[in-house]
């Protein structure tokens, strides 16, 4: 036996020792459909790469961000106690 | 009729992978080439199942224009490189995905030519290795390899005649190692 020979006949013998039995593809084919199920009621998978989805959330954030700044900003210039504040100090009259 | 509303102009919208009929036909392959990309063959099946889910994932990513097996055989490769693992003995037991025969005798000589084998590969570099398994354990054509891993052709020829004399050299070794015994 020539050495291409062995070769062939070593990868022939190790290629048939990773054939795949009918049943055992059917075996492999039920977990696979299993584990998509699984992943599908967990919920749509999202990629990474989807842009929407962030520029969504940035969005929200700004917004609700800007709201929220908004409502501080107005509720401080309109409290009393922050007018007296940021009132210039009253004169103090000398008593002579 | 107008020029867009010629059937032949309009664009349809790219066809997304069928993973399920893609699975089926196609995952024999990627077991055997995650094997062959350095995969242990007791991971090997976790790893082709990883290789149809994020196939199914990234279905509406798929280039109907190429082919299912070569879009399939780039996320193995990625994967592969992810979970290669040393191969720490020669144990049998590792070997079990593939034993396809009832006759133990001859399950016991595949699966012991097999570690041969996945020990002469380890002699070969990832480039030489990757060609190598196609052409010879899939025996796939220098063209369809190139149009695979996108090489040229002339680099596939190449790495076939280096991962042969390669793979042979080091089959040599182990056959004088073992004192000359058959696979």
């Amino acid at each position: 036996m020539n050495v291409e020979q062995d070769r062939e006949q070593l990868i022939g013998q190790a290629r048939a020792a990773l054939e795949i039995r009918p049943i055992d593809l059917d075996e492999a084919a039920r977990r696979f459909a299993a584990r998509i199920d699984a992943d599908a009621q967990r919920g749509a998978w999202r990629g990474s790469t989807e842009f929407v989805p962030l520029v969504r959330t940035w969005g929200r954030v700004l917004v609700l961000g800007a709201i929220g700044i908004a409502l501080i900003a107005l509720s401080m210039a309109r409290c009393p106690l922050y007018e007296r504040a940021i009132a210039p100090p009253a004169p103090v009259e000398s008593e002579g | 009729m107008t020029v867009l509303e010629r059937p032949a102009l309009v664009i349809a919208p790219p066809a997304a992978l069928d993973v399920a009929a893609a699975f089926r036909e196609h995952y024999p392959f990627v077991l055997r080439a995650l094997v062959g990309l350095g995969v242990t063959p007791i991971d090997a099946d976790d790893v082709a199942q990883e290789v149809f889910v994020v196939a199914h994932r990234r279905r509406g990513e798929f280039d109907p224009s190429r082919p299912a097996r070569a879009w399939l055989y780039g996320i193995a490769r990625g994967l592969a490189r992810n979970r290669r693992r040393v191969r720490r003995d020669e144990s049998l037991d590792v070997l079990s995905v593939g034993v396809s025969t009832e006759d133990p005798e001859r399950a016991a000589a595949q699966s012991e030519a097999l570690s041969l084998a996945l020990r002469c590969l380890d002699a070969l570099s990832t480039k030489l290795r990757e060609v190598f398994v196609l052409t010879e354990f899939e025996g796939l054509t220098a063209p369809e390899v190139a149009e695979l891993l996108e090489l040229p052709v002339n680099t596939v020829y190449s790495r076939v005649r280096l991962g042969r004399e390669r793979f042979d050299g080091a089959l040599a070794k182990l056959r004088a190692q073992r004192g000359g015994k058959g696979p």
